[in-house]
């Protein structure tokens, strides 16, 4: 959840981004102010139906 | 009463708690007045139509607070502070006015604030060992406002485009300095084949390029004008594989938001 707040906050420097297979896309966040490094898996990212979901199985979380 | 030949008097006083009323009246009066003591408390209330000089020495370990209340339409100020460490607040309001400053120190920070309607001439003369001057995208990878973006996507074929995506966030405004992708072949049996591809910058937002590049394994640009994209739009940063075969397609895209 925190990775959603830094990614949805622009709390980042640097951004990658790795499209799945099912669509889905891995994000990995990285703070420089605060040395952190967050990483998520979202589904439809930005879209309407944007979902965080599971970063191993991207099922959505329980 | 007289103590001296010249009339003048002698008033010595020993007491622990001592309290004389003084009210003096004359054309011409002259009164030294030397205080010892632990504690002093001195109020001094001057009114008069021309002071000449007042000049106060204070050598202290440490003052607390000394407040200075000056109302005139016409004042010199003139102060000399030598110190090895410490804070000088000064809050001038005027219309006009000159204010000099003269600053001889091994290690000073200064912060000036100016905030005026308008400002003629700003003259400004530095002479130190180094000065450092920072532009924009350099500064907010030193203050960590920078934005890097980068893609990665494996087996790509043909025609295949990928991308990613980042909405700009409120408040604040995405400058991007530059891009470049990379494409490299997904087998060794592709090594010596072009590896054509693209990238491009894309307000999805708007549907509008803002701007694109090719080249066979890779390329990259440096704006001359950083790219601007203001809160709440959507930059996609797609890369495109142009290949006869496999790639792996690598995209970054670096600025900074402000």
């Amino acid at each position: 959840m925190k990775a959603m707040q830094a990614l949805k906050k622009g709390k980042f420097n640097d951004m990658q981004q790795e499209p799945q297979p099912d669509g889905s896309v891995i994000i990995t966040l990285v703070d420089r102010v605060k040395d952190k490094v967050y990483k998520l898996r979202v589904r439809d990212l930005y879209g309407e139906n944007e979902q965080e979901v599971d970063i191993a199985t991207g099922e959505p979380i329980a | 009463m007289s103590d001296y030949p010249d009339y003048t008097s002698l008033l010595q006083i020993i007491g622990s708690d001592i309290m004389v009323p003084i009210d003096l009246q004359g054309a011409y009066i002259m009164m030294p007045v030397d205080i010892q003591a632990q504690y002093v408390t001195l109020d001094i209330d001057i009114v008069a139509q021309s002071v000449g000089d007042i000049s106060v020495d204070i050598a202290a370990q440490s003052v607390g607070n000394i407040t200075i209340s000056i109302a005139a339409s016409t004042i010199t100020l003139q102060v000399n502070i030598a110190s090895i460490t410490g804070g000088v607040a000064f809050n001038v309001g005027t219309v006009t006015g000159t204010v000099n400053v003269n600053l001889a120190s091994s290690a000073i920070t200064l912060n000036v604030d100016i905030k005026a309607q308008t400002i003629g001439n700003l003259t400004i003369d530095i002479e130190a060992q180094s000065v450092a001057i920072i532009d924009q995208p350099n500064w907010s990878a030193i203050n960590a406002t920078d934005k890097n973006f980068t893609l990665a996507d494996n087996d790509m074929v043909f025609g295949e485009e990928s991308y990613g995506s980042y909405t700009v966030t409120t408040g604040k405004t995405l400058f991007i300095c530059g891009a470049s992708f990379w494409m490299q072949p997904g087998a060794a049996a592709s090594g010596d084949l072009p590896n054509f591809g693209y990238l491009r910058l894309h307000n999805n937002t708007d549907n509008i390029n803002l701007a694109a590049l090719g080249g066979n394994g890779g390329g990259g640009i440096v704006f001359s004008k950083p790219i601007a994209l203001a809160a709440g739009k959507v930059l996609r940063y797609v890369i495109g594989c142009m290949a006869n075969h496999t790639c792996s397609g690598w995209l970054t895209v670096w600025g900074y938001e402000i």
